[in-house]
């Protein structure tokens, strides 16, 4: 089982940097603080790779390859991938892009591919590109400079002419052994951040101005598993430049890269999957490439995916912890539930009242308490309304992965009727009429603010506050466990001396709940909002998403992490309940849970035999490896985010 | 007609054109020393019908600004008489009802009385426990300081009112309430003395006036509640049954004061969008960013929405006509507005949505629901739930139901939303901020266009002061979450908190700063439209920037009269906030926010790739 780790593999550099207001100090003592306590408890994870997700890649997966990313006691290193789901192609059309895919493509190995339309969409914008430059529009960031250089000409006419060809590929060519040099360390350590920045970027890039030698080469880096070293830092939260300046270098053989998860220099690594550089001729306007938010929003993509694991997960521990404090479930009744109809907690409601049906809770009990303590009567409240903010960040992420966020704007095929601002003098400078370069289509190419990755950067916050107002009722429902002034009877009262002395304990009187809960506190402070003078105030705005998506992330781990501690309790005392009451049902869900669990943490064992790691790291392990999905069947997410 | 009185005094000899009643709930911790602020009850010939189920953020308002008056639909009086009589027949058939034959918090256990209610001793018993409870509830100065402002006392009762009738008040409980706001008897009320959820202490001071114990304000005049009562024509209630339970087990504090937030925010964003149209046309912007085809590569509802309305308001202007002076792209805080602002506006409507349905629903301990039976659902036919089923008798009138401990005090996730609202409006503001400092420079708003600026002269009152920067520290204090937390209150038993009182008030906070941003934002995009009339007199800016132009030209014309005496300091940003509360941007350009809250795909761009 703990060949399982997964969750170390989780440590990587960029978590370990990204913790708000420790951010400095860890970041500089990343390296030294390896093993540490501290380090162990402030990383972002990529813990559900060898879980959940793809329960069944994962479980495909031989454990000694899973193992290679990292044990507990493995040095801070790289994190490759397992390519468990390679032979599987997931084709990228720019339009149906889902979180689920970019995990397939990022954690998985999936490879992807063009769908014809969306190849033939990318080869028109290009077209137009060209042919709106040699019709002497001004265009952002091609023939304009970009920044405050908006109004400085670059080059006129043509492109491809050959002085201006000359002109762009030179410039190709700098921007290539560029590449590696921007952004800020410490360099992404988990491969599948990267690979989820390559999909996203493969999918929306769908609807820019790329060559197809450009596109081609994001596509074969994927399939080919070339994945460059990318900076964790440089990205203000819209339009992650430095990251996708560190994926073009690696495109013309500029750094280094890893292929197939080895190290090397980028040009051995294209070479050693039968690769040869991009050619500058071809990244003449590496814009296409890099003016993208890929590199947050391929985080938000694991983080989307990640945390409905997670959730799920947390509607089941309270179905444990009901039948395992005696509670009464008045609460979550039909009336109770009809008489405030807020849809997510409504459903999270039905949901652990399904679980625990068929339970003794729903028998007489003279010693059942009227009402439980308020965190556990209002888990279902609170765990219903992280689904509901998850929900809002899935609906909006669908939207992100499937929408351009570059400037400018290329908009092949759309004519001065479309609409009645297009038919004036100001949008008609941006009207390209069609010509050779762009195969007679016609369209417009119009700045645009499409880089501000709104309301997406607002609603991770939410959803990080929404977690964390989820957390504090389960760690409070751990800690009400240790009092009979609730649980009513104490373990010694049905369990033999001999049975609590082998057991295992649960940490209900221990500090990691509150360590854990602690973290996420930190966490859970939001990114002060700046806007700082950058290109002579031109880009003065900032929207801080990258690291409001690590912290998110990182909080998801912790949640996971606590509510393996809850677990470890409630099971603890399903075996007290049990041994009170033989008879007793907890209901087919809980039950299963529980087997499950005593599988790998048995009630009773030596304490010689136990491994020699934190139980709640183990249960945590099991959690990652058994999603909830297995023993009840998952929240079904098809209404929309509204109330 | 209701300025804020530190507005007007710190005003000074500003004339400043007063509106409407008054739009903008004072913070609860503002300095007493600012005074009461009774409302104007100028809808107080109105009455708004509570039923329970559709009571809306307008109404509000109504009631508890506007003065209006409110009745009981007969259903809702009915429901609540019904509830009432299952209560009391509960305890006659032995059912355990917390906070009634039980204790309250730690005391879940506790018997506090057997058998029927109305028996002569039980009832001696809880008339006597009752009343006494009631006058506890005394505003407390340890919980202050005191609500100054009325509209938001009533805000609080109201709410309660209507979402009383799913719970079992006496029915002289019931109309007393009603009776307090018809008769514009406002208690004395504290500020604090809630964890953010059940605002117990709060809505005890409610029950001290009802009592005739304490304070409260008659009309606007402050006087003992007996007095009051008094004055009122109204004898001091004698509470029953489990009235302190019915009246105080809720979140009424923290969802009028969410749902002021709503309102408030809805009038702020409003004018975001309508001044950023103003902003596009003082700084000769490329609007490229806003059109049809820009929008469709990004087909999220609300900013679609918003970027069309701007683009409504500008139809006509000459921004869409040539000029060689526009540069090709904006500084992004100007570009990227509209996506801000919209996001705002997203999560504005997720909140406005959660406080209709908390102002619509229970959020009571226990549920008391007449009618149901054990066969109207698997688990209500479950021994465990039975015990909570009230068979019917002589004090139900035969009627049956369930009365069920519950967490639906638990105001998620309005209180989540609350907090997602000040960021999404933060996020907001600092664009706004920015946008507005951006016109210091001539790099963005073209050459020779400063001499213009300083040539016209007349109010100088530009961005980039430190007021500016100072309201936007004081959002940025707003958004830094409360921490979630739990503590061992009643041994334990009440360990959970949610903070919504101080979300609420943060929300709240963050808008009125930004009717401050939004004010200097005003007076620098107004001063440009000067700017660009005298560069080129032909040119249009659009109905609706004109007309909000020319409208705020008239309570703040470009050149002073000489002969008037000279301005107090900030004259002008206070003229400007208040012309912005007494004018709604929607009297200059129709609000027609998406009924829906949540993103959705727009419909696909027609007739290209």
């Amino acid at each position: 089982m703990h060949g399982r780790s997964a969750a170390p593999a989780a440590r990587d550099a960029l978590a370990a940097r990204a913790l708000g207001a420790r951010t400095l100090a860890v970041s500089t003592l990343a390296g030294t603080l390896v093993g540490s306590t501290l380090v162990a408890s402030t990383l972002v994870t990529s813990a559900f790779a060898a879980g959940a997700p793809a329960a069944k890649a994962s479980k495909a997966a031989p454990a000694e390859s899973r193992s290679s990313a990292g044990t507990p006691t493995e040095p801070r290193g790289y994190h490759p991938i397992v390519a468990s789901r390679g032979g599987e192609t997931v084709v990228l059309t720019g339009r149906d892009l889902t979180a689920d895919q970019v995990v397939a493509i990022a954690r998985y190995g999936a490879k992807v591919a063009l769908s014809e339309e969306a190849r033939r969409r990318q080869a028109d914008a290009y077209g137009l590109l060209l042919e709106g430059a040699a019709e002497g529009m001004a265009i952002y960031g091609f023939n304009r400079a970009p920044g405050a250089g908006r109004e400085i000409p670059l080059f006129s006419g043509d492109p491809l002419s050959p002085e201006n060809e000359a002109l762009l590929s030179a410039k190709a060519a700098k921007a290539f052994l560029n590449g590696p040099r921007q952004g800020i360390g410490p360099e992404v350590a988990d491969e599948e951040i990267v690979r989820a920045l390559l999909a996203v970027r493969a999918n929306t890039m769908v609807s820019e101005a790329a060559s197809p030698a450009l596109s081609q080469m994001l596509i074969d880096l994927l399939n080919r598993r070339v994945t460059p070293v990318v900076q964790s830092r440089g990205s203000l939260g819209e339009a992650d430049l430095a990251a996708m300046g560190n994926v073009l270098g690696t495109m013309g053989g500029a750094g280094e890269a890893y292929h197939q998860g080895r190290r090397m220099s980028a040009a051995q690594a294209l070479a050693a999957a039968g690769l040869k550089p991009l050619r500058p001729a071809d990244a003449i306007y590496p814009s296409a490439l890099t003016s993208t938010n890929a590199f947050s929003v391929g985080q938000a993509a694991l983080l989307v995916h990640d945390a409905k694991l997670c959730l799920d997960w947390a509607d089941l521990a309270l179905a444990l912890d009901l039948t395992a404090l005696n509670s009464s479930v008045t609460p979550l009744s039909t009336p109770v539930q009809a008489s405030r109809p807020f849809k997510y907690s409504n459903r999270v409601a039905a949901r652990v009242l399904s679980m625990v049906k068929g339970s003794y809770l729903f028998d007489e009990d003279p010693k059942r308490i009227i009402q439980d303590p308020e965190s556990q009567r209002a888990s279902y409240s609170r765990q219903g309304s992280a689904w509901k903010a998850w929900a809002t960040l899935r609906d909006t992420l669908g939207i992100q992965l499937n929408s351009s966020d570059h400037n400018p704007g290329v908009e092949v095929g759309a004519g001065p009727a479309d609409s009645w601002e297009l038919a004036t003098p100001q949008l008609g400078k941006y009207y390209v009429k069609g010509g050779p370069e762009s195969h007679g289509q016609h369209g417009y190419i119009l700045s645009n603010a499409n880089w501000d990755p709104y309301p997406m950067a607002n609603e991770i916050e939410a959803l990080s506050g929404a977690l964390a107002n989820m957390d504090v009722a389960v760690v409070q429902r751990i800690y009400r466990f240790s009092s009979t002034f609730f649980t009513v009877i104490s373990p010694q009262d049905v369990k033999s001396a001999a049975d609590l002395a082998d057991s295992i304990q649960s940490d209900v009187d221990g500090y990691n709940p509150t360590a854990i809960w602690q973290d996420i506190q930190g966490l859970a402070h939001l990114q002060s909002i700046e806007g700082n003078p950058i290109s002579n105030t031109v880009e003065e705005l900032q929207a801080q998403t990258v690291l409001k998506t690590v912290r998110a992330r990182q909080i998801v781990d912790d949640t996971v992490r606590l509510i393996g501690e809850d677990l470890l309790t409630a099971t603890f005392w399903l075996d007290v309940r049990h041994a009170q009451g033989p008879g007793r049902s907890f209901g087919a869900a809980p039950t299963a849970a529980w087997t499950a669990l005593r599988h790998t943490v048995p009630f009773r064992q030596k304490p010689d035999e136990r491994p020699p790691r934190p139980t709640g790291e183990i249960v945590r392990d099991f959690m990652l490896d058994h999603p909830a999905a297995e023993f009840f069947a998952p929240l079904a997410t098809d209404i929309d985010a509204g109330p | 007609m209701n300025a804020h009185p530190g507005l007007r005094r710190r005003a000074g000899a500003i004339t400043v054109s007063i509106g409407c009643a008054a739009l903008f709930a004072l913070s609860a911790h503002a300095d007493d020393s600012l005074g009461y602020h009774p409302i104007q009850p100028a809808m107080s010939a109105g009455t708004v019908t509570l039923t329970g189920h559709d009571f809306t953020i307008d109404q509000l308002v109504e009631v508890a600004r506007g003065g209006a008056k409110v009745a009981l639909s007969a259903e809702a009086k009915q429901r609540e008489a019904d509830n009432y009589g299952l209560l009391l027949e509960a305890p006659a058939e032995g059912v355990s009802v917390y906070w009634f034959t039980r204790g309250a918090g730690a005391g879940r256990e506790v018997k506090q009385f057997e058998g029927d209610p109305l028996s002569p001793g039980n009832k001696a018993l809880l008339e006597k426990k009752m009343l006494a409870s009631f006058r506890r509830g005394t505003a407390n100065p340890m919980e202050g300081p005191e609500i100054n402002d009325e509209a938001l006392v009533r805000a609080v009762m109201v709410i309660r009112a209507n979402a009383m009738t799913f719970n079992a008040p006496s029915p002289a409980l019931a109309e007393m309430l009603l009776d307090l706001l018809n008769k514009r008897i406002t208690p004395v009320m504290q500020s604090r003395g809630t964890v953010g959820e059940g605002d117990l202490s709060v809505l005890n001071n409610i029950g001290a006036t009802m009592v005739g114990v304490g304070e409260a304000y008659y009309n606007g005049t402050r006087m003992s509640a007996a007095e009051a009562l008094g004055a009122a024509g109204l004898t001091p209630l004698q509470p029953f049954a489990a009235d302190d339970n019915a009246l105080t087990s809720s979140d009424a504090y923290a969802t009028a004061r969410a749902a002021f937030a709503v309102a408030d925010g809805k009038q702020a964003l409003a004018w975001a969008d309508l001044i950023y149209s103003i902003d596009l046309n003082a700084m000769n912007s490329s609007v490229t960013p806003l059109s049809y085809l820009v929008q469709t590569d990004r087909p999220f509802r609300w900013l679609n929405w918003d970027a069309n309305r701007v683009k409504e308001m500008i139809k006509g202007s000459y921004l869409f006509g040539d000029d060689k002076g526009r540069i090709i792209q904006d500084p992004e805080s100007l570009r990227a507005s509209s996506i801000r602002t919209a996001s705002a506006w997203q999560m504005w409507a997720m909140l406005r949505d959660d406080v209709v349905t908390q102002m619509n629903s229970s959020d009571h301990n226990p549920a008391i629901r007449a009618g149901l039976s054990p066969n109207d659902s698997w688990d209500l036919a479950m021994p465990e739930m039975q015990k909570y089923y009230v068979k019917g008798g002589k004090n139900s009138n035969g009627q049956h139901g369930f009365i069920f401990s519950n967490a639906n005090w638990d105001p998620y996730p309005l209180s989540n939303d609350l907090e997602a609202f000040t960021i999404a409006i933060a996020n907001m503001d600092i664009a706004i901020m920015l946008r507005a400092e951006r016109f210091g420079s001539e790099f963005f708003t073209g050459e020779g266009t400063q001499k213009i600026l300083r040539e016209q002269g007349g109010n100088l009152f530009f961005a980039g002061t430190f007021g500016n920067h100072e309201t936007w520290q004081h959002i940025q204090a707003q958004i830094t979450p409360v921490p979630p937390e739990g503590y061992g209150g009643s041994s334990g038993v009440e360990e959970l908190e949610a903070q919504s009182l101080l979300k609420a008030l943060r929300a709240q906070t963050a808008v009125e700063d930004t009717f401050r941003l939004l004010a200097t934002d005003l007076i620098t995009g107004t001063r440009w439209l000067d700017v660009r009339k005298a560069q080129d007199s032909s040119r249009e800016f659009g109905p609706a920037p004109t007309a909000a132009w020319t409208a705020f030209r008239k309570v703040m014309p470009l050149q002073s009269d000489p002969n008037a005496p000279p301005q107090a300091p900030g004259a002008a940003g206070l003229i400007t906030l208040q012309f912005l509360k007494d004018n709604p941007a929607w009297t200059f350009f129709p609000l027609n926010e998406p009924a829906a809250a949540a993103t959705a795909p727009a419909k696909k761009p027609k007739g290209r790739r």
